[in-house]
């Protein structure tokens, strides 16, 4: 074990230093550092990157993250269960070790999470970042590296700059369709080794489940609802696109509650695109309202794109066929009004965390540092 | 060729309106007011092409007395097949080989069809108008070439000099690639090539161009006498590009292109944009159609066809090589 370098999240004060540091950036508005920060969300919003609500929203919420103490939390937890000192004598050396990660860009900051695990490890890295956000994450990165808390870390925006890296392990967001192309790329540019093992994300959505008594739901929770579909533009995976219904609801009445909670007062008319699609839906048999720019549908299979949301009765969730490794989460919108889960293989969480989730919490079901720990 | 008859056209779209009972209920959902739009073309309903997807026995009238049904190969990863119910295979029949014989008359091409991959789908529209192709020559030179063993036989190249024919050969596009690049078959010179159908997911894309210049080196013919089929199972007409980059269609159809995104605007010309298409073929079940397909249209009312329309925001995370 003297011999073996092992990963950085064994060292509790290495880690500390990536949370303080990231601290500095997103906390202290008089250093230097936050306004390199500041600068990077600038370009992002007058590039039309994103908007500026929804980035101030995804920093917003890692710093309350990392105030919490969550990075360092994961760490321990990690460390805690391999405490055991078999596992730890089995604990690979990370000098043979070197990660790649591709950005998806399609959300402000997402695949961060995926960074700071492959931070957490501690091993030589590569981070691809995607041309739609290419100015937060590397800001930060920038910053660790200055800063002396982070090492052996290279990112870029194109898979070229990592040419030769040859990593042993990778990470990216996608599908059976484009998961060939992207692994033939990165191997003829020899970014990774043909053995190379991989950890692919395929989820896309998440499901809320209404309940029966729906009308003692709260503010907050209905709140939590809206934050959980409108937020991002719904394009995240952890963003409600299904919603399923309890049984003894009508779907007018699922409509008519989504209507009154879900409505702005001046909301527009819908876009052309919409009362086309609208159109589309009925012509199909569906039934379907456009809700302050979203399509709430009964077409269970209309969720695949972003701007529809797909309305599914508890009954006849097993015919909709929808494959459940495209689920991310699961959830309850109200802790005190429960309803039968649909699936006792998916996450399942309160609906607050759907934007809001924890640093350490599992893609997939699965958590990147264990993963990275774990794979051979 | 005589041009597209627009009265025809709004006759019909009356009668699909009343009959086929999903394209009425999309028609009202719109609010479309056939006695306050009359000519305007552009301002009457055209439903998704999904449609064929979506609705089992979309057509006019119910599914009972059905002569053939054609369905997609569904080559996408997530795709359901269309299915295009044909009331009267006579009728396709007819319309296919038309337009065919106005660009390749009968006295002057002699066809061979090479269709691996569509000879797997028994239900395909392509594998069937090349039988109605091959079946109506009376001299018997047309004929499907053998998948394992393509090849052009001294007989069949006698008889095309015999009949001062020039040979077409109709394949599909990924698998006369594979010939070309292999030089696995031999063709006149003079031969007219027609591919179509893209490279599905055989191979690696390529673009239009891509494929007329390995054909064309492959097979030794000079790049403009490599042409295009425009077709889906979705269409019972077809529309032919010859050699121009232009596809033209038969007189009982008309392509116009809109904005994306925009699907009440007027049509554009010379500019990108989705296509929308009048097809008088599609008559038992319907012919105004919104198609998955961007082009541009020319005054002319020609079109080029670049690939599939810029498909609507997916959830979830994906990594795209394309963006990045």
């Amino acid at each position: 074990m003297q011999n073996k370098k092992l990963p950085l999240f064994l060292d509790t004060a290495k880690v500390e230093a990536i949370q303080n540091t990231l601290l500095e950036i997103l906390v202290n508005e008089t250093s230097l550092l936050f306004n390199e920060l500041r600068k990077a969300v600038k370009s992002t919003v007058q590039e039309k990157l994103f908007s500026k609500y929804d980035v101030l929203f995804a920093l917003a919420h890692l710093k309350d993250q990392l105030e919490k103490g969550q990075l360092v939390k994961w760490a321990q937890q990690t460390k805690n269960s391999i405490s055991d000192s078999d596992k730890l004598l089995s604990l690979g050396s990370i000098a043979n070790r070197k990660n790649v990660a591709l950005l998806a860009g399609n959300l402000p900051l997402v695949g961060f999470q995926d960074v700071l695990a492959l931070l957490l490890y501690g091993a030589p890295t590569c981070i691809k970042l995607s041309k739609k956000d290419p100015y937060l994450i590397s800001t930060l990165l920038n910053v660790l590296n200055k800063n002396g808390v982070i090492s052996n870390c290279k990112w870029g925006l194109s898979i070229a700059d990592f040419h030769d890296f040859e990593a042993t392990h990778w990470l990216f967001t996608g599908n059976q369709n484009n998961f060939q192309k992207v692994k033939t790329a990165l191997e003829t540019n020899k970014v990774i080794a043909h053995y190379a093992s991989s950890l692919v994300r395929k989820a896309g959505v998440s499901i809320a489940l209404l309940p029966s008594n729906y009308q003692s739901l709260l503010n907050n929770e209905l709140e939590a609802l809206a934050t959980a579909i409108y937020q991002y533009e719904g394009k995240g995976c952890r963003s409600v696109g299904i919603i399923v219904y309890a049984d003894d609801l009508a779907l007018t009445e699922v409509f008519t509650f989504l209507e009154q909670n879900l409505s702005e007062n001046n909301a527009a008319r819908p876009s052309e695109q919409h009362q086309y699609e609208l159109a589309f839906l009925t012509a199909c048999g569906f039934e379907a309202r456009s809700i302050n720019g979203k399509i709430y549908t009964n077409d269970p299979n209309a969720w695949q794109k972003a701007d529809f949301i797909s309305l599914i009765c508890e009954k006849d969730w097993q015919k909709s066929n929808i494959p459940l490794e495209k689920i991310q989460s699961i959830y309850s919108i109200s802790a005190h009004l429960t309803m039968n889960s649909i699936s006792t293989e998916i996450i399942h969480e309160p609906i607050e965390f759907a934007q809001k989730p924890e640093l350490f919490w599992k893609a997939d079901g699965i958590d990147t540092l264990e993963w990275l720990i774990n794979a051979k | 060729m005589s041009k597209f008859n627009i009265e025809n056209a709004f006759l019909i779209l009356q009668w699909q309106i009343k009959h086929n009972q999903w394209f009425g209920r999309f028609a009202n959902a719109l609010n479309f007011n056939e006695k306050a739009e009359d000519l305007l073309f552009w301002k009457w309903p055209y439903i998704s092409v999904d449609a064929f997807k979506k609705i089992d026995g979309f057509l006019c009238g119910d599914t009972n007395n059905i002569g053939a049904i054609f369905m997609s190969s569904g080559t996408s990863e997530q795709s359901e097949r269309a299915k295009h119910y044909i009331r009267d295979l006579a009728l396709y029949r007819s319309y296919s080989l038309q337009a065919f014989y106005q660009k390749y008359p009968k006295e002057e091409y002699a066809v061979v069809a090479y269709l691996p991959a569509y000879s797997d789908n028994p239900n395909s529209s392509l594998v069937q108008m090349m039988q109605f192709i091959i079946e109506d020559d009376p001299t018997n030179t047309n004929s499907f070439l053998n998948l394992q063993k393509p090849t052009i036989s001294t007989e069949l190249l006698q008889q095309l000099k015999k009949q001062h024919k020039r040979l077409v050969l109709f394949g599909a596009a990924f698998g006369l690639v594979d010939l070309a690049e292999k030089k696995a078959l031999k063709i006149p010179s003079d031969s007219i090539i027609i591919e179509t159908g893209g490279m599905k997911t055989h191979r690696k894309e390529m673009t239009r161009d891509q494929i007329k210049s390995v054909l064309a080196q492959g097979f030794d013919i000079p790049y403009a006498n490599i042409h295009s089929e425009y077709g889906m199972c979705e269409l019972l007409s077809q529309a032919y590009e010859q050699g121009d980059g232009w596809y033209e269609c038969p007189p009982w159809m008309m392509v116009f292109a809109r904005p994306f995104n925009k699907p009440f605007a007027e049509p554009i010309i010379n500019e990108l944009g989705q296509l929308y298409v009048i097809d008088l073929a599609n008559e038992h079940s319907c012919s105004f159609l919104q198609l998955n397909d961007q082009g541009i249209v020319n005054e002319q009312g020609k079109f080029q066809v670049l690939g599939r329309i810029p498909s609507a925001e997916l959830r979830g995370c994906n990594y795209l090589m394309e963006q990045n």
